[in-house]
C-alpha cells in the first residue's frame, strides 16, 4: 500500500540548522542539507536511532514536495530495503529532521561549523 | 683670493664682536665647536656676507631675523654685522653686510621689517654699491659658491653627476664648468657669434646693393630669415624644455617627500590583491565541497548498507544451506526407499532380506524424523532477503570523497585565517600608519600621480630635445648654404664695399671658430687634467688595493674603477661618495683658473676612523687656505695634529657662554 | 680671486695659431679679458667683446690683402 505523503514537512528548528548550513555555502539547498543529515543518522545512528518511532514536534518549518529531497526516488527504494519499511517518506522526514536537529546542537555545543566533523 | 679676518657681530648665538684671523699664512684653520655652538652659523656668515643669504634648516634664504641673536634682541639690538676682509690680487677688500631695520620699525617682527646692506672698502676706500656688488660677485660668483663654502651634508648630491638625466647633476654640472673657466670660451664664442651675424647682415645689405650679387644676396636674406625663425623655436622650446625640468624636479621632490606614502600604498594594493586572490580562492574551494557534499549521501550510507547486506547473507546462507542440505536428504531417501520397496539395492544391486528391508524402513523413517525443508515463512524471509540485496547492492558504492572534502575544509580555514592576518592585522597597521603619515595631505592628493606625472615630463623633455635637435640640425644647414652663397658673392664681386665687407666678416668668423673650437678642445683637457688629480688625491687618501683609480663622465662625475675588471664600483656607500666628492672639489680647485679658501662643514660623517683620517691628510691639498668646522669626536685631535700638523695654522674653539651665546677662543697652533 | 688662465690661453693660442692665423692674438686675449671682467654682467660682457671686435675689425682696409691681420 503506497504512503501518501506528497509534501514533506520539518520542524522550525531543522530548517533554522538548514539555513545556517545553506547560508555557510556547504549545500545550494535546504534539501541538500536535509539529505546530507538523514546520511549523517544513517552513518552514525542506525542502530540507536528508530525513525519509526520519532516524533517530529513543530512541523511548520518547511513544507516541501517530496520529490525535492528525493527526486529519482533511490532514498525511498534504500529505505524500504534498509527497515523494511512501507513509509519510507515517513521514515525520510524523521531522519532528516532529527539529522538536522542534531547537527544544530552539534554546532551549539562546539561553537563551530565545522561540516568535515559529520562526514 | 686669501680671507684675512672675518668678524661678526650680534648673529647666530655671537651676541659679542668675534674675530677669526687669517693673517697672511697658508694653511688649515680648525674651528672646533659641540653641536648647536654655532659652526653652520659661521658657514652662514659667510653666505650672509657674500650672497645676502641665510639657510636655515628647512633651506629658507631669507630669513633674517631668526638670526638676531636672543640675548641681544633681549637687550634692543636687532642688527647684526658680517665683515670679511681679502686680499685678491694686489689689493684688500673690506666686505660688510649687516642687517638694518626699515625706517619706523623698532621691534622686527617679520622679514619685511629689516633688509641687508653691503658696504665694500677697497685699499681703504668706501666704493659705490654697484662697483661693491660687482666686486663681490667676482670674488665669489654664486654659481660657485659649493666648491668654497662646502656643506658636507650635501655630499651625496655629487652622486647626480653621474646621472646623465639627473636635473640637479645638470646644475651641479654647470656649475663645475663655471668654476673651470669654461663660461669664458662658451660666452666668449656665443658674443663672437652675435658679432658675426652683425657683419654678416652688413656684408649682405652691401652684396644686395651690388647688381652682381644681388641675386645671391638676396638668398642669403632669406635664408637669414628663415634661420632666425628656427632659432625662436628653438628658444621656445628650450623654455618649455626648461618648464618641464621644473616640474620634472618639483615632481622628484614630490616623490621623494611622499616615497614612504607611496610604499605604503604599495603595499596596501598587494595586500588587498592578495586578500583578493585568497577569497577567490576560497569561493572555489567551497564551490568544490558545495558538489562534493551534495553527493557525499551516497558513501556515507555505505557502512550502515553494507552491515545490513552482511546480515542478509548471513540469513540467506542459512536458509540456502538448510534447502540443500533437505534436498539432500530427500535424495538419499528415495534411494533407499527404491531398495525397499523395489527388487534390489539400485546402488549394489543387491536383494534385501526382510529383516534388512525392516532396518532400512527404520532408517528412511529416522531421515525423515530429522529432516526439515523450509518453511513457508522461511521460503518468504528467504525471497524477500534476496530481493532486499539485490537492491541494497546497488547502493554499496566503492570510493569516498571524505578524504577530500576534509582536505578542501582545511585549506579553506586556513586560508580564512590568513585572511584574517592580513586584514585584521597587517592592513590595519598600514591603514594606521597611512593616516598618520597623510594627515596634513589633501584626501584627493593621491601621490601615486606625482609617479605618472614624472614619467610624462620625462618622455615630454626627450620630445623637446628632440626638437631642439632638429632645429638646430638645420640651422647648421642653412649655416652652411650662407656661407657657400658668400663665398659666391666674393667671388663675383669685384665691388670694393663688398670686398671689404666680406674680408671683415671672414675675420670676425675666424674669431669665432677659435672660440667654438677651444670650448670642446679645453673641456677635453679639463676632463683629462680633472680625473688625473681627483685620482691622484683619491688614491692618496684610499687605502683600498683593489681600487685603481677614478674615471670621469661628461658631467664630471666621477666613478671608481676596480683593478681587476677594469669596471666601476657599483652602489658605492655613503664613505666612498664621500671620498669621492672630496677628491673631486680638490681636482677642481687645482684646475680651476679661480682661486680661494675652502670653508667645510661637517664634512666627516659617515667615515670610518682611518678613512677619515687619509681624508683629513688630503685637506691641505685641497687649497691654499682650508677652514674646517668640526666637532669634538668627529675627528681625532691628536692624529691630526700629527698628521697635518705643519699645515694647521691655528685651531680655534667655540666656547659656550650660554645656550645662546657662544665665544670663539683662539689658540695659536706651532706644530 | 686669482686668473690663472694659462691654460685656456694657451689652447686658444694653439687653435689660432695653427689653424687661424691671419687673427691677431691681441684681439683674442683682449676677448678673454672682458669675459673675465664682466662675467656678472651679461649684456655689459656681450657688448664689450663686440666693442673689441669692432675696434681690430675696423683696422681691416679695402686696399690690404687678406690675411696680415
Amino acid at each position: 500500500m503506497a504512503e501518501k505523503m506528497a509534501d514533506i514537512s520539518i520542524s522550525i528548528k531543522a530548517k533554522a540548522v538548514a539555513d545556517r548550513l545553506v547560508e555557510e555555502g556547504f549545500f545550494s539547498t535546504r534539501a541538500a542539507a536535509a539529505i546530507f543529515a538523514a546520511a549523517y543518522v544513517l552513518r552514525t545512528q542506525f542502530d540507536s536511532f528508530d525513525p519509526a518511532t520519532y516524533t517530529v514536534s513543530n512541523g511548520d518549518g518547511l513544507n516541501n514536495a517530496y520529490g525535492s529531497f528525493d527526486r529519482d526516488g533511490k532514498w525511498e527504494q534504500l529505505l524500504v530495503n534498509l527497515y523494511q519499511t512501507d513509509t519510507p517518506r515517513t521514515y525520510l522526514r524523521n531522519l532528516m529532521v532529527y539529522g538536522l536537529e542534531y547537527i544544530g546542537d552539534e554546532i551549539n555545543r562546539t561553537g563551530r561549523i565545522q561540516i568535515a566533523d559529520f562526514i | 683670493m686669501r680671507f684675512k679676518e672675518l668678524s661678526i657681530h650680534n648673529f647666530g648665538p655671537y651676541k659679542d664682536l668675534e674675530t677669526i684671523r687669517f693673517d697672511d699664512c697658508d694653511g688649515v684653520s680648525i674651528i672646533w665647536g659641540d653641536n648647536g655652538r654655532g659652526k653652520t652659523s659661521i658657514m652662514n656668515a659667510f653666505n650672509f656676507v657674500f650672497f645676502g643669504e641665510v639657510k636655515n634648516r628647512k633651506g629658507d634664504l631669507h630669513d633674517y631675523i631668526s638670526f638676531i641673536n636672543e640675548e641681544g634682541a633681549a637687550e634692543g639690538n636687532y642688527t647684526y654685522e658680517i665683515t670679511l676682509t681679502v686680499s685678491d690680487e694686489d689689493k684688500t677688500y673690506s666686505i660688510s653686510r649687516s642687517l638694518e631695520l626699515m625706517a619706523g620699525v623698532r621691534v622686527p617682527q617679520t622679514n619685511e621689517d629689516v633688509y641687508p646692506v653691503l658696504t665694500v672698502n677697497e685699499d681703504g676706500f668706501i666704493v659705490e654699491s654697484g662697483k661693491a656688488e660687482h666686486i663681490v660677485k667676482s670674488l665669489l660668483p654664486k654659481e660657485v659658491a659649493r666648491f668654497f663654502l662646502f656643506d658636507g651634508e650635501l655630499l651625496q648630491e655629487y652622486e647626480e653627476l653621474l646621472n646623465d638625466r639627473s636635473p640637479n647633476g645638470a646644475t651641479i654640472k654647470s656649475s663645475i664648468e663655471q668654476i673651470l673657466g669654461m663660461p669664458i670660451l662658451t660666452y666668449g664664442a656665443a658674443d663672437a657669434r652675435k658679432a658675426y651675424d652683425k657683419y654678416s647682415t652688413e656684408a649682405t645689405r652691401v652684396a644686395q646693393n651690388d647688381t652682381n650679387t644681388a641675386k645671391y644676396a638676396n638668398q642669403v636674406a632669406r635664408l637669414k630669415a628663415e634661420r632666425e625663425g628656427h632659432e625662436g623655436e628653438i628658444e621656445k622650446l628650450k623654455k618649455e624644455r626648461e618648464t618641464q625640468m621644473a616640474e620634472k624636479r618639483r615632481l622628484e621632490k614630490e616623490m621623494q617627500d611622499t616615497e614612504k606614502l607611496r610604499s605604503y600604498l604599495e603595499r596596501k594594493r598587494t595586500i588587498e590583491a592578495t586578500i583578493k586572490a585568497k577569497e577567490e580562492q576560497i569561493e572555489a574551494e567551497q564551490d568544490s565541497v558545495l558538489k562534493l557534499l551534495e553527493s557525499a549521501w551516497t558513501w556515507m550510507i555505505v557502512p550502515t548498507v553494507q552491515r545490513e547486506l552482511d546480515v542478509l547473507n548471513a540469513t540467506v546462507t542459512e536458509l540456502n544451506t538448510k534447502q540443500s542440505q533437505a534436498a539432500s536428504q530427500r535424495r538419499i531417501v528415495a534411494y533407499i526407499r527404491e531398495a525397499v520397496e523395489g527388487i534390489q539395492c539400485p546402488v549394489c544391486q543387491h536383494k534385501p532380506t526382510e529383516e534388512e528391508r525392516s532396518l532400512l524402513s527404520e532408517k528412511i523413517r529416522r531421515i525423515e524424523a530429522g529432516t526439515s525443508d523450509l518453511s513457508s515463512e522461511e521460503e518468504v524471509t528467504l525471497q524477500k532477503a534476496k530481493a532486499r540485496m539485490d537492491v541494497l547492492k546497488r547502493f554499496n558504492v566503492f570510493g569516498s570523497s571524505q578524504e577530500e572534502i576534509r582536505r578542501r575544509c582545511e585549506t579553506i580555514d586556513d586560508l580564512r585565517v590568513d585572511i584574517s592576518d592580513l586584514r585584521d592585522v597587517q592592513l590595519a597597521e598600514l591603514l594606521s600608519d597611512i593616516k598618520a603619515i597623510s594627515k596634513d595631505r589633501d584626501a584627493d592628493d593621491d601621490p601615486m600621480i606625482a609617479v605618472d606625472l614624472h614619467s610624462r615630463c620625462e618622455r615630454e623633455i626627450g620630445i623637446l630635445e628632440e626638437g631642439i635637435r632638429a632645429e638646430q640640425a638645420r640651422i647648421e644647414q642653412i649655416d652652411g648654404d650662407i656661407v657657400k652663397l658668400n663665398k659666391k658673392i666674393q667671388g663675383l664681386s669685384s665691388n670694393k664695399d663688398v670686398l671689404l665687407a666680406n674680408k671683415r666678416l671672414g675675420f670676425v668668423e675666424g674669431i669665432q671658430s677659435i672660440f667654438t673650437e677651444a670650448v670642446d678642445v679645453y673641456r677635453d683637457m679639463l676632463r683629462e687634467n680633472v680625473e688625473r688629480d681627483a685620482t691622484e688625491l683619491f688614491l692618496a687618501m684610499s687605502d683600498e688595493a683593489d681600487y685603481s683609480g677614478l674615471s670621469i663622465n661628461q658631467n664630471y662625475g666621477l666613478s671608481i674603477m676596480l683593478r681587476d675588471s677594469g669596471r666601476a664600483v657599483p652602489n658605492r656607500s655613503a664613505g666612498w661618495e664621500h671620498m669621492v666628492a672630496f677628491a673631486l672639489i680638490g681636482a677642481l680647485h687645482k684646475n680651476a683658473p679661480f682661486e680661494g679658501p675652502i670653508i667645510m662643514d661637517f664634512p666627516f660623517s659617515r667615515m670610518s676612523t682611518k678613512n677619515k683620517r687619509n681624508m683629513m691628510k688630503a685637506v691641505p691639498m685641497l687649497s691654499a687656505q682650508v677652514m674646517l668646522l668640526v666637532f669634538p669626536g668627529e675627528i681625532d685631535p691628536s692624529t691630526t695634529r700629527q698628521d697635518i700638523g705643519r699645515s694647521i695654522v691655528q685651531e680655534c674653539t667655540l666656547q659656550r657662554i650660554t645656550a645662546t651665546h657662544t665665544h670663539i677662543e683662539r689658540s695659536d697652533y706651532n706644530g | 680671486m686669482k686668473n690663472s688662465l694659462d691654460d685656456l690661453k694657451a689652447t686658444l693660442e694653439r687653435i689660432r695659431k695653427e689653424k687661424y692665423p691671419s687673427i691677431p692674438d691681441a684681439v683674442i686675449e683682449e676677448i678673454v679679458s672682458v669675459q673675465m671682467a664682466n662675467q656678472d654682467n651679461p649684456a655689459k660682457r656681450q657688448a664689450e667683446t663686440i666693442k673689441v671686435i669692432d675696434r681690430y675689425a675696423a683696422l681691416i682696409k679695402s686696399e690690404e690683402s687678406g690675411g696680415d691681420r
